[in-house]
């Protein structure tokens, strides 16, 4: 069952983006920003309130912690952009790529203070039939 | 060209991201994670808009142009880190890695055949390659763990 809900997320990712992608043709990248994001922020809001939450206490936690929200503001502004210009299965099938690289290298070298995993050899293999559906995305 | 280089460097920037979100998690709680997030995102927001705020010619009449669910994309990302916070301890990181990413190379291809942006052979081979190559590097990790959970139990 949470499987189900795990698959659901990633379509709605995916629906996330078109919905973003659109919007942004309608009203101009930078306009579309906020708007996406002031709706975020009402929506967190709604749920930390309806779930009786208490506010974060931001004493002590480290300023780099915070940068997560600018790097959403560039993922969002790019995505949008590809969308306009890839087509959003090749924008989220690039971003897949992306994201199993950087999560090999990072377990690889243990960066962020995560655990080393070295990158396995077999995984190769993977990533070249990864490749290979990537460039069958953009060639035909 | 420079489109695939971006959409590419934006999925290493969500590991990033990822990292970063459970960090702070861990200090101050998860949803409240998200709300310092959406604060900061929307303050970094109107600082581009400022800065690029020759460049906008947005009219009201644009707004009354779009159709109300395009609006969403805010709301869908709210609940989408609800279930992942529900749903991932659950079903564990690496299955749901693979999980998340067949729906949403799945959901992609479907919605580039529904919206007619450009649907072709090419985009359902190249997503079952795509997806063959997850499942191929998933198993790869699967065996791992097993096999580290063995080691791990025959040293205690």
């Amino acid at each position: 069952m949470y499987k189900l809900f795990v698959v659901l997320s990633g379509i709605l990712v995916a629906l996330m983006v078109t919905c973003n992608g659109i919007l942004s043709n309608y009203i101009g990248d930078y306009p579309a920003l906020i708007l996406i994001h002031g709706v975020g922020l009402i929506t967190i809001i709604a749920v930390l309130i309806l779930k009786k939450q208490r506010l974060p206490k931001l004493k002590g936690v480290p300023i780099y912690l915070l940068s997560a929200g600018a790097l959403g503001v560039f993922m969002i502004f790019s995505n949008n952009i590809c969308f306009t210009y890839l087509g959003i299965s090749l924008t989220v099938a690039l971003g897949l790529l992306g994201q199993a690289i950087a999560s090999c290298i990072i377990d690889h070298f243990g960066l962020f203070g995560m655990e080393i995993s070295k990158f396995q050899k077999e995984k190769i293999i993977g990533f070249i039939l990864i490749f290979a559906g990537i460039a069958c995305m953009v060639i035909y | 060209m420079v489109y695939i280089i971006m959409a590419f460097l934006t999925g290493c920037i969500v590991i990033l991201s990822l990292v970063i979100n459970s960090k702070l998690a861990i200090e101050i709680g998860t949803l409240q994670g998200a709300l310092i997030n959406y604060v900061v995102g929307l303050l970094f927001s109107i600082l581009v808009l400022l800065f690029n705020y020759k460049h906008i010619d947005t009219t009201i009449k644009a707004f009354s142009d779009i159709p109300l669910w395009i609006y969403l994309g805010g709301f869908i990302g709210v609940m989408v880190i609800l279930i992942n916070n529900n749903a991932i301890p659950k079903v564990g990181a690496v299955y749901s890695t693979l999980l998340i990413f067949m729906g949403q190379l799945s959901m992609g291809v479907a919605i580039d055949f529904l919206i007619g942006n450009s649907i072709s052979t090419g985009k359902i081979v190249g997503g079952l390659l795509i997806l063959a190559g997850m499942l191929y590097n998933f198993h790869i990790d699967k065996k791992n763990l097993i096999s580290l959970s063995i080691s791990q139990q025959t040293n205690q």
